[in-house]
């Protein structure tokens, strides 16, 4: 093993702060999935035997997907407008998607609900030109939850997929043209393929998020789309259930790791398709 | 529409429930109030704001947050400092870490606001009542059940009715059968999300007695509700219920009868409907291993004493379980009271917080594993 540089050994400090506020923590909570009476597997039985806990599990990895989907389109044009305008206006762009992250999320929450409870802004302005038709109710229900976030997520999935983009080469879009191809194609097999790892890391970031998140979903959502982290928090707050509590976050922590690494190696594959 | 502080100023219920207290953060509370409660502690043993002949240099009321925590040092609490000189202080109750206390024999908590399900189903954490010294009989109490038992006596009445709005176009339900029946009644409604009082509003609505209630037929009852689940928005907190309401977002609630009166006395254009109203006890305990025990007995005589108990009505809109506190509210103040004899006449009952207390643990898992389902 060779020695350690004098610059690694500046990260200790940092390490040593994860490894006693999460790493320890963490480990205490996984233990405790096991030595909680009955212990043993019996919480994971319990868990993986009940068929609405894992319907509320799949729904959780459903709603995250979405939320990653429409952050990524939505995201996606926002980081390419940033990335190929003038550092001024990529600043100003970069500007205001930073800026929502500074409003907090209870309040984006409840301003969500303004704007699409049934006498929300939104439905206001639709009755007010004659659109009663399409007025909907867009809270309390799945559609709010995945709504709020997205809001939350996109952010998170523009400044990695900006900073991939910003060191694009756009020669190769021209040499790729030269070469006969489409724009669509040029897209699809040049532009994609080496952007790959910030679309990876932004949907990781914004899957991983979503996933466990808990305060949008329970102002904007019905009980009826409860997701693993309110669960998890009633499991271990409400009932004192700090067996089933533990067990659940078990589950969360490996499908969050399941879905980094397969986000990992894609977005690697990637680079690797393209060099 | 009116903003959620000015509801929440006028209100004061303290039936808001543990959930209600954690989704709000009340951890943060607790260890604000905790480190309050033992800054007091040390610093009160120099005995400058001792009682007379108390060990304790605060009185420390476990209570629910906000307003509600508020109007109880407001009333009870200026009482009781004016009869014993003891000052009072809230802290954030948590049943948890008060079974901890007890266990440990190291009691903090000078009371609690217990609900009725905790007190009569805890019964190990709590001394006996002593009846003879408080100076209340079983005459003086309106006829609600549940008032007297060996290890709690009541302490404020409440109950679910049914609030609406006054200035739409729908007909309110009158009742819990029409509250659940949306095509006889159309309407967006709200309900607690949360079994005590819900699951037996749903039972009460598909024709269940009240004497055939308990034990409480739960598949039943998750039958009902998914029954109209389309019209139904859930509400998690008390705040909650008078807010959807209020602003317009659904047009009926199963609400705690203080919340919406609160919201009409400020203006808003709600009211109450009583049929099949469904009566809730609160009850004071005195807990075991405290610190001076005879502070407690004090504070409960206190609270039960007519004009205390008088003032925290008007104030909270919670109802007095005495005659002679009643007595003394005015006809505006009865209108609004679960212990008005016309809407004791409409009630079904009082909730079985025996049956609460031995089975609320397993109904509440088995209620969030259908309702997230």
């Amino acid at each position: 093993m060779r020695p350690m540089l004098r610059v690694e050994k500046l990260l200790l400090p940092a390490l040593g702060l994860v490894a006693l506020a999460f790493v320890y923590p963490a480990a205490e909570l996984l233990g405790r999935s096991f030595t909680e009476p009955p212990g043993g597997f019996s919480h994971y039985q319990d868990v993986f035997g009940s068929s609405s806990l894992m319907t509320i599990v799949g729904r959780s990895a459903l709603t995250a997907a979405l939320v990653m989907a429409v952050s990524l389109l939505l995201g996606f044009p926002v980081a390419w407008l940033a990335a190929n305008s003038s550092p001024r206006v990529a600043k100003l762009i970069l500007g205001v998607v930073a800026a929502s992250l500074f409003v907090s999320v209870i309040v984006r929450g409840y301003s969500w609900l303004a704007i699409l409870d049934r006498n929300g802004v939104l439905n206001t302005v639709l009755g007010a030109i004659g659109l009663e038709s399409m007025q909907r109710t867009l809270v309390h229900n799945r559609a709010g939850v995945v709504i709020g976030m997205s809001q939350y997520g996109i952010p998170f999935m523009i400044l990695p997929l900006y900073d991939v983009m910003s060191r694009f080469d756009n020669r190769l879009l021209a040499a790729s043209a030269n070469l006969g191809a489409r724009q669509w194609t040029t897209f699809w097999r040049v532009y994609v393929p080496l952007i790959l790892p910030g679309i990876g890391a932004g949907c990781t970031i914004v899957f991983i998020a979503t996933l466990g998140y808990y305060v949008l979903p329970s102002i904007l959502g019905g009980p009826g789309d409860v997701m693993i982290g309110e669960l998890i928090a009633d499991k271990i707050q409400t009932t004192g259930d700090w067996g089933q509590g533990t067990a659940l976050a078990s589950v969360l922590l490996a499908v969050a790791l399941l879905f980094f690494v397969a986000f990992y190696r894609f977005s690697l594959r990637g680079r690797e398709g393209s060099s | 529409m009116e903003t959620m502080s000015e509801i929440d100023r006028g209100s004061g219920y303290s039936g808001q429930t543990r959930r209600e207290l954690l989704v709000k953060g009340g951890g943060a509370l607790f260890g604000l109030s905790t480190v309050g409660a033992l800054l007091g502690a040390c610093g009160g043993s120099g005995g400058e704001s001792s009682g007379a002949g108390s060990r304790l240099s605060r009185f420390i009321l476990a209570d629910w947050g906000g307003n509600t925590a508020r109007i109880r040092r407001d009333t009870w609490g200026r009482a009781f400092t004016e009869r014993t000189g003891l000052s009072v202080a809230s802290t954030a109750l948590d049943y948890g870490k008060f079974r901890a206390q007890v266990e440990s024999g190291n009691v903090s908590w000078n009371w609690l606001d217990a609900e009725g399900w905790f007190a009569l189903g805890n019964e190990d954490l709590f001394e006996e009542i002593p009846y003879d010294t408080l100076g209340i009989t079983e005459r003086d109490v309106l006829p609600v059940p549940n008032a007297f038992t060996p290890k709690a006596v009541m302490s404020y009445h409440s109950c679910y009715a049914i609030g609406h709005k006054t200035d739409g176009d729908l007909k309110p339900p009158e009742d819990w059968v029409e509250f659940f029946d949306t095509k006889a009644v159309p309407g967006k409604r709200s309900l607690f999300n949360w079994p005590y009082g819900t699951v037996e509003i749903a039972l009460i609505a598909d024709g269940v007695p009240y004497d055939e209630l308990y034990p409480l037929d739960l598949d039943r009852a998750f039958r009902k509700i998914d029954s109209i689940r389309d019209d139904v928005v859930f509400y998690n907190s008390g705040a909650e219920s008078q807010q959807l309401l209020v602003s317009g977002s659904v047009d009926f609630v199963q609400a705690w009868h203080n919340r919406i009166g609160s919201a009409a006395k400020l203006g808003s254009p709600v009211d109450l409907r009583w049929g099949q109203n469904l009566q809730i006890v609160t009850h004071h305990t005195i807990s075991k291993h405290q610190k001076d025990p005879d502070a407690c007995v004090e504070f409960i005589r206190t609270a039960l004493s007519p004009e205390p108990l008088a003032e925290y009505a008007r104030a909270s809109l919670n109802a007095p379980p005495t005659q002679a506190a009643y007595d003394l509210l005015d006809e505006e103040t009865r209108r609004w009271m679960s212990t008005n004899p016309a809407h004791l006449e409409l009630s079904v009952g009082v909730i079985d917080d025996r049956w609460w207390g031995e089975n609320l643990d397993r109904v509440s898992r088995a209620w969030t594993e259908w309702i997230g389902a």
